[in-house]
């Protein structure tokens, strides 16, 4: 079995809407292998979630299509599973941890039957062992006197404790896969501390690979082995953590690291800031699409879309002006762009 | 602050309690009380930034809306250049209104949804009778839009039509029409991405430079909140815990929650290792009645007194206030 869990190229979803065609991910590659630890991240509408729910094949199935691209899961083809395939495939292989705790339950029935009922949908077991499955898993993930919660409704539990729930939920099948999305976005920071700790505790524990989404770019340092970052639907940057945060090349990367306040800052400074706003994803796929917010565009940048180049082993980067050949300075506006 | 000493301050907050009362579920027993805020003391100062940070549930959004009046305080006192706020009735109440605004946290929610952006942002000129002619009052709405970085030609967009950047810069101009002398900012910035935070932080920065303004800046983000403030105060159920100048509360937080809260924020770079502070458990319920500290059963320096009596919020020197017995001596 080769070292690669999940592999995305190319990978096209278009939402066909009455207004036109959203291209919420127009052009997603990357490749996970086992017990890594991906970190998705970008502002909303880049297309975050897009994507992973497009790895499970949630999508609309009204509006939403996937147009072009593969996603091999250990070599099978998702996008060739049927809808039997997939039903087993889900939650048992890969398992979802949604950004809404509170919704992501079912709020008419005890935690308990919910865990069972999602047990017993994967595995050949009695409702007893899987009621006993389900106590040991919520146990797992810190959840106090846990026979007891499992006749708790959601709404009797805090965000934290639900979105506990939700990790036993998803770590009880053994999956090989998890993607988290946004999980901890709804919680207190002390809250989602307790959280990724649980997560990373879990993720070593069992050996899963983790795909994360999330605009924090602290969640990123704290979990990720490697991060992608994401602009209006294209990989714009892709490289291992460290790679990215002591040498970062896309100037949307640039921008995104320099517009966080952070702590060590001196106060009252003004933040550098990334001038703009995002394009209309109906828009885009004709050029570059930061071209309109870069302090660095060419003409080119207006004319072709750039590539996805790898220019160091393991770092890929989208724009035209840092492929390899050409280098960009950060901070350095050139008369051109100007 | 040496300098804070001979100010005086625009705004004091004395004592301020705010309970709720909850229905109970059985027939007729008597309701609960949920105390949000309790016994809250600050002063503002004239053109400084007070930083108010804490989990959610922990009454800071209560304490901004319960200055403004949107909430009846149950006891305590709010002074304003040496007027009792609350026992300010008509017009008097109506001219203090002018001076203190508010931005709240959600820009879709806060704006009209059947008001144009020129509508939303006359509607306070009008109600108070400041600019009375309608030509005048337009140039008035333009030159905010231009100050806060809106493109005039948008004028007659709705809200649905803006992006959530835009939208909290109505709600920015909305607030600086009446040239308001205080302004709350409840959560002003986390419904918005990070590269757009940032354009919007920037932009409080610099109209407090033009304008002189006090704010009040409610967040429960840490960087936002040390990137803005000059003093920042630590709440938690319903308790200032501590408060410090910005710098303080990196350099050299006192109170254990505080040291918890920043250890529990996510690091800076992926080199950085931070030692983490767990807080058992989660935030305990605010209602029925508190016996000793608010954080005796998450606190890992919990001692007995703890679980007995309420600390008070006690000067340590430079001015850095924390409620908590380990620093009395």
């Amino acid at each position: 079995m080769s070292d690669t869990l999940l592999k995305v190229s190319g990978l096209k979803t278009y939402f066909f809407t009455a207004s036109g065609v959203s291209k919420a991910v127009d052009g997603v590659s990357c490749e996970l292998k086992r017990g890594e630890v991906m970190g998705i991240v970008g502002e909303s509408g880049s297309g975050k979630s897009v994507t992973s729910n497009s790895i499970i094949r949630l999508l609309p199935p009204q509006t939403g299509r996937i147009v072009e691209g593969e996603i091999l899961f250990e070599d099978r083809s998702i996008l060739a599973m049927s809808h039997k395939e997939l039903l087993e495939f889900r939650g048992k292989e890969i398992a979802t941890i949604f950004q809404d705790p509170m919704t992501s339950l079912d709020p008419v029935f005890k935690i308990g039957k919910q865990m069972v009922e999602m047990i017993c949908a994967h595995q050949k077991v009695s409702k007893k062992e899987a009621r006993d499955m389900a106590v040991h898993a919520l146990k797992r993930v810190g959840i106090p006197e846990p026979e007891k919660r499992m006749e708790s409704y959601p709404y009797e539990l805090s965000g934290g404790m639900c979105q506990r729930v939700i990790i036993a939920m998803a770590v009880c099948c053994k999956p090989k896969f998890i993607i988290a999305d946004e999980p901890t976005t709804a919680l207190d920071v002390t809250v989602q501390a307790q959280v990724l700790d649980l997560l990373k505790d879990l993720q070593r524990e069992m050996d899963t690979s983790i795909l994360l989404i999330t605009h924090n770019l602290g969640v990123v340092w704290e979990m990720c082995d490697k991060v992608m970052v994401m602009y209006a639907g294209n990989t714009v940057e892709s490289a291992d953590t460290k790679e990215l945060y002591s040498n970062p090349l896309h100037p949307y990367t640039w921008g995104l690291l320099d517009s966080i306040p952070r702590l060590s800052d001196h106060a009252k400074e003004d933040l550098r800031t990334i001038p703009g706003t995002p394009p209309d994803l109906r828009l885009t796929g004709k050029c570059c699409n930061f071209y309109n917010r870069c302090p660095y565009m060419t003409e080119e940048c207006c004319k072709s879309v750039p590539p996805l180049v790898e220019v160091e082993p393991g770092h890929f980067v989208a724009c035209h002006r840092q492929n390899g050949v050409e280098r960009l300075v950060r901070g350095e506006v050139t008369h051109e762009a100007k | 602050m040496k300098q804070n000493e001979t100010r005086q301050p625009i705004m004091k907050i004395r004592h301020l309690t705010k309970e709720f009362k909850i229905k109970s579920k059985k027939l007729g027993a008597k309701p609960q009380i949920l105390h949000a805020l309790n016994d809250v003391s600050l002063d503002v100062y004239e053109g400084e930034t007070l930083g108010i940070i804490g989990e959610s549930g922990c009454g800071k959004s209560t304490l901004g809306r319960t200055v403004i009046q949107l909430h009846k305080a149950t006891s305590g006192s709010v002074e304003y250049q040496g007027q009792d706020l609350f026992s300010l009735a008509g017009a008097e109440r109506k001219a203090m209104k002018r001076d203190i605004q508010m931005v709240f946290q959600d820009p879709y929610s806060s704006l009209d949804p059947r008001n144009t952006c020129e509508q939303i942002i006359a509607e306070p000129l009008k109600v108070h009778g400041i600019i009375t002619d309608s030509k005048a009052r337009q140039d008035r709405v333009l030159e905010l839009m231009r100050e806060v970085g809106l493109d005039i030609q948008h004028m007659n967009r709705y809200p649905h039509e803006f992006s959530g950047g835009q939208r909290q810069r109505i709600n920015v101009a909305r607030a600086l029409a009446l040239q308001p002398k205080i302004i709350i900012c409840d959560e002003p910035v986390s419904a918005l991405d990070v590269s757009i935070q940032a354009q919007v932080l920037n932009l409080f920065n610099r109209l407090q430079r033009d304008h002189n303004l006090t704010y009040i800046f409610i967040s429960h983000d840490l960087g936002v909140i040390k990137h803005v403030s000059d003093r920042i105060a630590i709440m938690y159920l319903g308790r200032v815990v501590e408060l410090c100048e910005a710098s303080q509360i990196y350099d050299n937080p006192l109170h254990p929650y505080t040291r918890a809260l920043l250890s529990a924020i996510p690091p800076e770079s992926p080199f950085e290792k931070k030692q983490r502070i767990v807080l058992k458990g989660e935030i305990p319920s605010p209602i029925g009645d508190q016996v000793g500290c608010p954080l005796a059963g998450r606190c890992p320096n919990c001692t007995e007194r703890c679980t007995r009596e309420i600390p008070k919020l006690k000067d340590t020197g430079d001015g850095h206030q924390v409620a908590c017995f380990l620093y009395e001596s």
